[in-house]
């Protein structure tokens, strides 16, 4: 379990993390989202102790993250976002070096060594130099030798950064099944779609705070309550318009190609009720349906295009009521 | 026991350049024609003159013992300079860390590294210099001394090479930083040497103090290197 908690950082005049609170189950797949400069590198280096908090503490199975203890540098594997290479060693040499790093029987890593390449997909290049792998070839080797000690966390700063779709598909693969492994992953990444499709949990962090953290379906949910619902009427709308502004939970109506978007405050049944109204009041209704929500508008929403987002409203709101 | 792990990696990765061969064979194909040269040189004096000049033998022994201290000064920051630097712009430094191995292992495998090398340097050139032993004039314990102050000066070398690395993320600004560290402390020690007797101390004790002190600053500033690269909490600033 990691634990960081109201975790203050400065560089210089620079507030890296602002009373950062976060919190990470054992087993979870934890998304860690936020733009650049929001602080997820910063947040990233404390939990595995390459960086230490001004203010407020980073803890992880309950021993203080950077304390120095063996028994906690054995339970982290770390894939920076720029993997660090060593040009002139091999594969299995930089694989070897990086075992010996660590306590481990001798014959038991070297099996380990070759389980982790074959998983990776690199038993058959092991003697070729770290300079002829590309980007994609860097990074999953990074993650070989992240998980050469076996470590019950594996914590990746934007791993997928750079990668082609082929091998992107390919990485995201291996880390699911780590996860199904028992292993409690932390992910950080821009790539939302990823992070939607492989966690469980997920923290967002704006500015050095964060700003949601949470069960991934919980925060979709969330998401969902706050989008329009979708009304497609076939024929003419102006009925349909009457009976919405008669309804006090209506907050606001645009109109999209043929459709009604309307704000709503109500509740599920409350929205059952409006359907209702409008069939019962003559109404063509050829749909009625909340807008799905990602992670992406959640996102725009969290960390500073909500101003945007009004400014859409209030012109479709004008085009309705001029119309 | 298992070996230092960095220790390993830097004499793979230094085996598979061409620095190291190139180096034995300048430093000891430099001071093998310093000794030939001079050796012509009392060689064409005996012609010229009908006498051996065994004061001549004595010479190829100080110039040899000064140039291969001049070399030890040149060569080691330009090893070391980049040990702990070159790490940090790899971005593997951060990857060490954050495994079981602890900072000092980092720090004496680095030593270790470059020791090595400087040693293989010194070793190699003892038939050089044993030319002169065979002629006399010199006793074994004066070459005895003379190598131990050569390790010593390895040693510290290295140390202050492994610690301005640490501190200075560019290697050209560690380098020339590591430089002018190195030649400054050998001024003042020559400037010591040059002065005993005004100072009134023994050369033998002068020497010993010298020792002494190089290795007790050289584990102060491997010391210090271990410090710097060890990710520590910012002391907070007091109040008011």
């Amino acid at each position: 379990m990691i634990t960081l908690d109201n975790v203050k950082k400065t560089y210089g005049h620079v507030n890296a993390l602002d009373g950062l609170t976060m919190h990470i189950e054992d087993g979870a797949m934890y998304g860690f989202v936020g733009p650049n400069g929001a602080g997820k590198s910063t947040a990233i280096q404390m939990m595995c102790g390459l960086e230490f908090p001004d203010e407020g503490i980073v803890m992880v199975d309950d021993m203080e993250a950077g304390s120095n203890v063996r028994r906690l540098k054995k339970r982290i594997g770390y894939v920076p976002d720029d993997t660090g290479s060593y040009p002139n060693l091999r594969i299995i040499e930089y694989m070897n070096f990086f075992a010996d790093c660590y306590d481990g029987q001798e014959t038991k890593t070297k099996r380990r060594i070759q389980m982790l390449l074959n998983m990776v997909g690199l038993q058959e290049r092991q003697n070729q130099f770290m300079d002829s792998l590309n980007r994609g070839g860097q990074q999953k080797l990074s993650l070989a030798r992240a998980l050469i000690h076996d470590p019950k966390i594996l914590i990746l700063d934007e791993p997928t950064e750079g990668l082609d779709i082929n091998t992107r598909f390919e990485f995201r693969q291996i880390i699911a099944n780590l996860a199904d492994s028992g292993k409690t992953i932390v992910i950080s990444s821009h790539v939302l779609n990823e992070i939607s499709e492989l966690c469980t949990d997920i923290g967002i962090i704006d500015q050095g705070k964060m700003v949601m953290e949470g069960k991934i379906e919980d925060v979709l949910d969330q998401v969902n309550a706050s989008n329009p619902i979708i009304i497609s009427i076939a024929g003419n709308m102006s009925s349909a318009l009457q009976t919405l502004r008669s309804d006090k939970q209506v907050r606001s109506v645009s109109i999209r190609n043929k459709d009604l978007l309307i704000s709503y405050s109500g509740t599920e049944k409350d929205e059952s009720n409006l359907l209702k109204k409008l069939v019962e009041g003559g109404v063509p209704v050829r749909g009625f349906h909340r807008e799905k929500g990602n992670l992406e508008s959640l996102f725009l929403q969290l960390t500073g295009a909500r101003e945007e987002r009004r400014v859409t409203y209030y012109e479709a709101e004008s085009d309705f009521s001029e119309g | 026991m298992k070996l230092n792990p960095i220790f390993l990696k830097d004499e793979i990765t230094s085996a598979r350049r061409l620095t190291l061969p190139a180096l034995l064979t300048g430093v000891n194909g430099g001071l093998s024609i310093l000794i030939l040269m001079n050796l012509f040189y009392i060689a064409k004096s005996a012609k010229a003159t009908g006498e051996i000049a065994y004061a001549g033998f004595l010479r190829i022994y100080y110039i040899a013992a000064v140039a291969e201290i001049l070399l030890i000064l040149i060569i080691t920051p330009a090893l070391t300079a980049s040990s702990i630097s070159a790490e940090r712009e790899r971005k593997t430094l951060d990857l060490l860390l954050t495994t079981q191995l602890d900072p000092w292992d980092i720090v004496v495998g680095k030593l270790m590294g470059t020791m090595g090398t400087l040693l293989l340097l010194v070793v190699t050139s003892i038939p050089i210099l044993a030319t002169v032993y065979i002629y006399g004039g010199i006793t074994f314990v004066q070459i005895a001394i003379f190598f131990g102050f050569l390790i010593c000066s390895a040693l510290f070398c290295a140390s202050v090479g492994i610690m301005v690395s640490s501190f200075i993320s560019a290697t050209t600004a560690a380098t020339a930083v590591a430089y002018v560290i190195i030649f400054l402390s050998y001024f003042f020690m020559l400037g010591g040497f040059l002065f005993r007797e005004s100072l009134e101390i023994q050369g033998g004790r002068l020497l010993a103090v010298v020792l002494a002190f190089m290795i007790a600053i050289s584990i102060f500033m491997l010391y210090l290197s271990k410090r710097h690269i060890t990710p520590h909490k910012r002391r907070k600033l007091r109040e008011g």
